[in-house]
């Protein structure tokens, strides 16, 4: 008698411990594909949350609010207001904050005046230009320097590179697209 | 590699699929292939390691059910067929043995076997109807975890790696029960267990 014959002599086994063995195998099968579901679908909750915590962090580093307390409103009615808006943004790099009277808020140097009424918010990105779709109406002065500016919360973001973002002082959110 | 329940495509059940083949109805096989074709080419591909070879034993058992039901009623199909897929599997695989193998290191399950035969020159080998009792004895006095691994090596011809990967336990703890397993069935194939 040899190994195989023994191997093939096993065939002979009772049924039920053919069915014992099946069974257990099923049984463990299936356990382990709901655990393996389970740990797939926890694996993807944890990326997403990783990925969504990368992605936000990458987001405000990007857009870089250097004005704050703003009202909103239509880029239209103040169209006439804006001089040489196009030109300024493509010739003018270091420029991010305009306002009416001609004065601008660089990207390395903050320098609001106080005297100012009105001014146009816009995004500090880095090496981006940003253009906002509405102006920001001027409600509350406060000179921002370098050191002062903050990462305000941008909350959404859609398909054509327009932002949203929520100012702490104000309610409602606002909304700024990229520019060329 | 993994014994699966089937494709899990047919949701026809065993009784009925039996009544197709006495029937003589040909859907029988193609139900049969349905649920149980995965396994049962799994299961000849473990014990033959051959891909081509296991798929002829996988469609050799559907001619031998269709031969052979009826007049046999299995009670449990998936037991029915994977016996058959088996018988049909090592004979091949007892034709396949005459050729050399070259440079495989890892023992199949029949060759870790050769270790429980009873020496021959003591004449202590029993004949096959013994050697069925013995083995369904020894099987018995095995607790249930231990005669399933005994039964996954042995029958199914499970690697120890699948063993262990199914269990949870490291391959050295499925090495060692097997081969305390194997020490155990061959002082039953000897004689030298009385089990009543």
């Amino acid at each position: 008698m040899s190994g195989m014959d023994l191997f093939c002599a096993l065939n002979t086994v009772e049924d039920s411990f053919v069915k014992e063995t099946l069974t257990y195998t099923e049984k463990t099968k299936r356990r382990k594909g709901v655990y393996k579901s389970i740990l797939g679908l926890a694996a993807v909750l944890v990326l997403m949350l990783v990925c969504n915590k990368f992605i936000y962090q990458q987001f405000q580093s990007e857009y870089r609010v250097v004005s704050r307390g703003w009202i909103f409103q239509p880029i239209d009615d103040y169209q006439n207001r804006i001089q040489d808006w196009d030109k300024l943004l493509i010739n003018e790099r270091y420029a991010r904050v305009v306002g009416q009277n001609g004065y601008f808020v660089s990207s390395g140097n903050v320098c609001v005046e106080e005297d100012v009424g009105e001014l146009l918010g816009m995004f500090c990105a880095k090496g981006k230009e940003y253009k906002r779709v509405g102006i920001l109406f001027y409600i509350d002065i406060e000179i921002l320097h370098e050191t002062e500016v903050k990462v305000f919360e941008v909350v959404g973001k859609n398909s054509n590179d327009t932002v949203a973002v929520k100012f702490p002082k104000i309610e409602g959110y606002y909304l700024y697209e990229k520019g060329n | 590699m993994s014994l699966g329940e089937g494709d899990g495509q047919s949701g026809m059940n065993d009784e009925n699929i039996i009544a197709l083949f006495w029937e003589r109805s040909e859907a029988a096989i193609d139900e049969t292939k349905k649920k149980y074709g995965r396994f049962l080419y799994m299961l000849a591909k473990n014990v033959l390691q051959d891909s081509r070879d296991a798929e002829e034993c996988e469609s050799d058992t559907y001619l031998h059910a269709w031969k052979s039901i009826p007049p046999s009623r299995p009670v449990c199909l998936k037991t029915y067929l994977a016996k058959i897929t088996r018988n049909i599997s090592i004979s091949r695989l007892r034709k396949k043995k005459a050729q050399k193998r070259g440079g495989n290191v890892v023992l199949l399950p029949y060759e870790e076997l050769e270790e429980c035969i009873p020496d021959e020159r003591r004449g202590e080998q029993p004949d096959a109807d013994c050697l069925r009792d013995y083995i369904n004895s020894f099987l018995s006095t095995l607790p249930q975890e231990q005669r399933i691994l005994f039964m996954q090596r042995y029958w199914m011809a499970y690697s120890v790696q699948e063993i262990a990967r199914q269990t949870g336990k490291k391959e050295k703890y499925i090495t060692n029960h097997l081969y305390l397993m194997r020490k155990k069935l061959k002082l039953h194939l000897e004689g030298k267990v009385i089990v009543e």
